[in-house]
């Protein structure tokens, strides 16, 4: 029984039709996600529980999709490392047999599936652990940091493009300075959009909404600070940029051989 | 000056890939690669003066991926042409003016203005996530095409297969780029909205797609029907996309 269940797990065509089936659910939930932007816009600031509390448990109807995924995505990480292990122990006993060269080139899929499940893992640690505040700015607001911390804005920037004359008075950057008062210690740092800084374990991220056609106004664009834990981020970039390093190797060298 | 006139470029460039085209079914081939050639250049300078159209260099607009997805395919293309010593597909890879051509007629009927840039999109993760996303859709696209001459027997090597590894591959780079580039301006690597979900999607079919030669009972025409059906996901995907940004403000037209 343990081995038929096994086998099921470790089967690549449960692992193409569980693809598959993830392909098509993203494809559903990107229609979900067009027509209830409210719905799920906050999902990108929460953390996935508080947000089903707050939002999804009252709408079924539009977040099953979001059920199934989450569903299928943790079977095929099952799928994936059963196949992996499967892999590597049938390989490894026959590495001298194969030659280094062979050997390589046969066990890097399992690597590529492996680098796959950390970057799994880091998704899922994203949305159910960490801490993430949304605040909208406002000069000389103080908003509190976990372990006491405080963090104050103390001035902010605006800068717009001068020249060429198409682009006159349109936004180039926000930059906001922010005082960050820890246990005994004062910080000044400097915050931009797409520059974020580090401190403590935390992100800090400005994002700025300017409204398509508002460019070239001078009103001042809404500033969002995003304040971020994210225990699954170290594990997700790395991984991914590996898996696809791995890939550009494997497939020319499997061409080869 | 001279990157104003270059932006009337396109549609040249579009009428010269129509000649090949017509060249191509009448078998003249010294006329159909002419016109390629031809259409290749003014679309290059086309591209470039995207880039320069604003009167400063931003990068971002040359790797609009309407113009762009076609230029790929273009390049492609070429490479063939010029680095392939597979003759058996001769026929065929000479054939992949007809995708180029279609693309590029379609591309003429999206506006040819330049999105204004904004804070988060003033950075070289951008232009890096354009480019490669777009290539990685022409590989498909490709793919695809070469997919019909398999399963009409033309395509014996698989060339088709080929397209659709380096796609995923140039795919995969493009959303650890894009990932990043979230990352960044959002303080996360996955946003949950449509553009991302979609990507996610198309990266999970070719995903599957690449894992079919692992079944007992595979043949690579099972793959090929796959290929083709993942174009027409691709197609609406990207042209869903294309069209939600045509309520964008432009400058230029």
């Amino acid at each position: 029984m343990i081995k038929k269940v096994w086998n099921f797990c470790g089967d690549v065509k449960v692992n193409f039709w569980l693809l598959f089936s993830i392909s098509l659910n993203l494809a559903v939930g990107a229609y979900f996600i067009k027509y209830n932007p409210k719905l799920f816009m906050p999902l990108n600031h929460s953390l996935i529980q508080d947000w089903f509390m707050e939002y999804g448990q009252y709408q079924p109807g539009r977040i099953w999709w979001f059920g199934t995924l989450l569903a299928l995505l943790f079977f095929l990480g099952t799928n994936t490392i059963v196949c992996a292990i499967k892999r590597i122990t049938q390989l490894w006993p026959k590495k001298n047999q194969l030659g280094f060269r062979l050997f390589s080139i046969k066990i890097t899929p399992s690597f590529i599936h492996l680098c796959f499940l950390v970057m799994l893992s880091g998704h899922f640690l994203s949305l159910i652990i960490g801490y993430q505040q949304n605040i909208p700015l406002q000069l000389n607001q103080k908003i509190a940091l976990p372990q006491g911390n405080i963090l104050e804005v103390i001035s902010q920037k605006v800068e717009r493009y001068t020249a060429p004359a198409a682009l006159n008075g349109v936004i180039k950057q926000c930059t906001v300075f922010l005082r960050i008062q820890g246990r005994g210690t004062t910080e000044i740092k400097e915050l931009s959009v797409l520059n974020p800084i580090h401190w403590q374990g935390m992100s800090f991220h400005l994002d700025a909404f300017i409204k398509r056609d508002s460019q070239k106004t001078s009103a001042p664009p809404e500033l969002n600070l995003i304040i971020k834990k994210d225990p699954g981020m170290p594990l997700i970039m790395p991984g991914f940029a590996v898996l696809c390093l791995l890939m550009f190797w494997y497939f020319p060298q499997r061409k080869k051989t | 000056m001279i990157s104003g006139i270059f932006q009337f470029f396109f549609p040249l460039a579009a009428a010269c890939y129509l000649l090949s085209v017509l060249a191509f079914l009448f078998r003249r081939q010294e006329i159909h690669y002419f016109f390629l050639l031809i259409g290749f250049f003014l679309h290059t300078l086309f591209q470039l003066s995207r880039g320069l159209f604003l009167g400063t260099w931003l990068p971002n607009s040359i790797f609009d991926g309407t113009y762009f997805l076609p230029w790929s395919m273009a390049f492609i293309g070429l490479g063939m042409r010029w680095f392939s010593n597979d003759e058996k597909n001769k026929a065929v890879i000479h054939s992949m003016i007809i995708p180029i051509c279609l693309f590029s007629l379609l591309a003429l009927v999206f506006p040819k203005g330049i999105i204004p840039p904004d804070p988060k999109t003033e950075t070289i993760f951008v232009a890096l996530y354009y480019s490669v996303d777009t290539i990685a859709q022409a590989c498909f696209i490709l793919g695809a095409w070469f997919a019909i001459f398999h399963l009409k027997g033309k395509d014996a090597d698989r060339v088709f297969n080929s397209f659709l590894i380096w796609g995923f591959i140039f795919y995969s780079i493009s959303q650890v780029v894009g990932a990043y580039w979230a990352y960044l301006g959002w303080a996360t690597p996955i946003h949950w909205s449509t553009k991302h979900l979609q990507s996610a999607s198309i990266w999970c079919y070719y995903a599957a797609v690449l894992h079919l030669r692992y079944f007992p009972t595979w043949n690579s025409k099972h793959e090929a029907r796959f290929s083709l059906a993942g174009f027409f996901l691709l197609l609406i995907f990207n042209y869903s996309t294309q069209i939600s940004l045509m309520s964008f403000p432009r400058i230029g037209g």
